[in-house]
């Protein structure tokens, strides 16, 4: 019976001497990238203080004189988490920061539409789980605690974060455990963050994913209104609409049939009564991320042109667009201002999504009507072609 | 205490030793099995598949009242008793005193209990807690045929067993035998086995590390043998991340010989 298993002593001799050689090699290497970075001075106190070494070729290279503070003369701040649609709030500080981040994984019952019922996987309680944002160049401590009552085992992978599996592997934990591991937010964006631990698939399906914003370190420009909205399609036995408390289904999630695809974890999150507002003249801007699993996101609002879009939720800025396509695990970040009153939809415009599997939010705005810019409906007559001959 | 409630908590254990001994004189709560090759999740490059020599297993998970009866014997495993090394400050959460389990369901698995005390129950039964190959032989059947990979339907149904199980498991032996005999491997509660990875060295400590790594992150599922068995997913990757001191309210076992 596992006779390879028994070799315990050279098994264990290996490993220690993979690691030391690991090691030796990681020294070396990581020893001259310093070097060749930053002034010999910073390199040689760096194992201390924690103080960020780059290599200089990153266009957002963190070399302001803060950036080169030690961790531990940074003021430490608590993170402030933002609960869809609200927004964490935009960063006000003008200086770089130790940020304390907390964040529990849950598994419960929630609603995913009128009469069905899913047992979500969530983060913070929550589809998508909590919006965190920092600034480029934070220092991040962060805590992932695992709800007692889970039955799984889960971690988080933030896309905002530069290391091995964007932290998956430090904070694997079983119920009721926590974990904790710090980062620099190297770069600026919009970043999804979801859980990685196997099957994959399956705990992001359930709903384990959210936003991590990490602000340029001047802050986005102040706008009127700020929304927060995370697409993700999901995988039920029933059809959509079919009622009750409805099972994961892994061959539809294989086959990627969406039974699903909603707007901040249930249809209807956007709608009606929980609709997103602005007022004529706003400017509006929407941190939207894709969770997927599975889908790319046609993301659109009916009736509005982005002014501006951040495409990839990166540094790139595009005008004029109608469309942008959001990919699963990624982000943007989209603003416009509202002209005139209406009900203007969000869609993913794959429209049977919209239509047929939940992919629809509202953004209602009221204010004064502009005829210079839109008239509503000004005649309405018969028409009849054959009658003119 | 005074001497009432002493002679009563005596009785008790009398009571409960006498039990215990009567269930373990019942020859079937265990299934003898031939062994054979095993498909484990993750097989080890440049190994052959791993093969289990005759072993017998427990047909249901160790209940409550099973565990009761252990702790009767065994006082140093009992909550106030136990040294933190071995149990850690979830273990017996649920239950109000030593020896009381207050409201929950007798025959119910026992569940909030460590590997260290998981293990020595099986060993002062006489056996010892199955190791993750055996036990993984048992659960990798189906309900008709030796491999539930050959059944169709057989991964939904685990998963579903699996991913949608209660946070307060109900009685042992509800669930539908598989084709061994052995009952609830998957509707009811994870389960510890002798070898459960990083903090033990009873394993090769290299090849763990590997596995460890394939339960994360994107390219998780690569080296696996099954990439459609979400159910083992779930179960290598709670496995993964425990230690002998860990207990949880979803976590029980059962024993070998």
């Amino acid at each position: 019976m596992r006779d390879k298993r028994g070799n315990v002593p050279l098994g264990a001799i290996y490993a220690i001497a993979a690691v030391i050689v690991a090691l030796a090699v990681g020294v070396a290497l990581f020893g001259s990238r310093v070097v060749a970075a930053t002034s010999p001075n910073t390199a040689a106190s760096h194992a201390q203080d924690l103080t960020i070494n780059q290599p200089d070729f990153a266009p957002t290279a963190l070399t302001d004189p803060e950036d080169l503070l030690p961790v531990e003369e940074l003021p430490v701040v608590k993170g402030v988490l933002g609960y869809a649609p609200n927004v964490a709030p935009p960063v006000d500080r003008d200086f770089r920061a130790h940020v304390e981040v907390e964040l529990e994984t849950t598994e419960e019952v929630l609603r995913l539409a009128d009469g069905v019922e899913y047992r979500f996987w969530t983060f913070g309680g929550s589809v998508p789980g909590p919006m965190i944002r920092v600034r480029h160049g934070d220092y991040v401590t962060f805590t992932l605690q695992n709800h007692p009552t889970s039955l799984m085992p889960h971690n988080i992978d933030l896309h905002a974060v530069t290391g091995q599996g964007g932290g998956a592997e430090a904070t694997l934990i079983s119920p009721g455990q926590q974990a904790t591991f710090s980062f620099t937010a190297l770069h600026p964006g919009v970043y999804i963050y979801h859980c990685a631990t196997a099957p994959v698939g399956m705990h992001i399906a359930n709903g384990m994913y959210g936003l991590i914003v990490v602000e340029p370190k001047g802050g986005y420009e102040p706008v009127d209104k700020e929304f927060y909205v995370v697409q993700g399609d999901f995988y039920t036995k029933g059809d959509f609409g079919e009622r009750g408390l409805q099972d994961f289904d892994m061959q539809r999630a294989i086959d990627e049939d969406a039974a699903y695809v909603v707007f901040n974890g249930s249809v209807g999150s956007l709608v009606g009564e929980n609709a997103l507002f602005a007022d004529v003249g706003d400017k509006v801007r929407i941190f939207f991320g894709n969770g997927g699993p599975n889908l790319t996101s046609s993301f659109h609002v009916i009736g509005e042109i982005f002014d501006t879009v951040n495409v990839e939720g990166g540094r790139l800025i595009n005008h004029d667009v109608q469309t942008t396509s959001v990919p699963a695990g990624g982000a943007v970040m989209v603003e416009f201002g509202v002209n005139v009153p209406g009900t203007y939809n969000l869609v993913d415009h794959a429209i049977f999504r919209a239509f047929n599997k939940g992919a629809v939010g509202q953004l209602v705005v009221v204010g004064e009507k502009d005829p210079a810019i839109f008239t509503e409906r000004t005649d309405i007559r018969p028409y009849n072609p054959a009658a003119d001959q | 205490m005074t001497t009432r409630t002493r002679r009563t908590a005596l009785s008790l254990i009398v009571a409960l030793v006498a039990l215990w001994l009567c269930g373990a004189a019942t020859a079937a709560t265990m299934v003898a099995l031939q062994g054979g090759e095993v498909e484990l999740l993750f097989p080890i490059e440049g190994e052959e598949n791993t093969v289990v020599a005759p072993f017998s297993i427990d047909i249901v998970p160790v209940s409550n009242a099973d565990f009761l009866a252990f702790l009767g014997t065994h006082p140093e495993w009992q909550r106030s008793k136990v040294p933190e090394v071995f149990a850690g400050q979830g273990y017996l959460r649920a239950w109000p005193a030593d020896l009381d389990l207050g409201e929950l369901d007798p025959n119910a698995p026992v569940t909030d209990v460590s590997w260290f005390a998981a293990a020595a129950y099986c060993e002062a039964r006489g056996g010892r807690l199955p190791t993750e190959a055996e036990w993984e032989f048992v659960a990798n059947a189906g309900f008709n045929a030796p491999r539930g990979r050959d059944e169709v339907g057989y991964n939904e149904r685990v998963l579903t067993l699996t991913a949608n199980r209660r946070p307060n498991p109900g009685p042992v032996g509800r669930g539908e035998a598989n084709y061994y005999g052995v009952k609830d491997m998957h509707g009811l509660v994870w389960e510890w086995v002798f070898d459960i990875g990083s903090s033990f060295n009873t394993g090769d400590s290299r090849s763990d590390g590997d596995r460890r790594l394939q339960l994360v992150c994107g390219g998780g599922s690569a080296g696996a043998v099954d990439k459609s068995d979400y159910a083992a997913f779930l179960r290598y990757a709670f496995r993964s991340g425990l230690d002998g001191d860990y207990s949880s309210s979803g976590l029980g076992f059962r024993c070998a010989g």
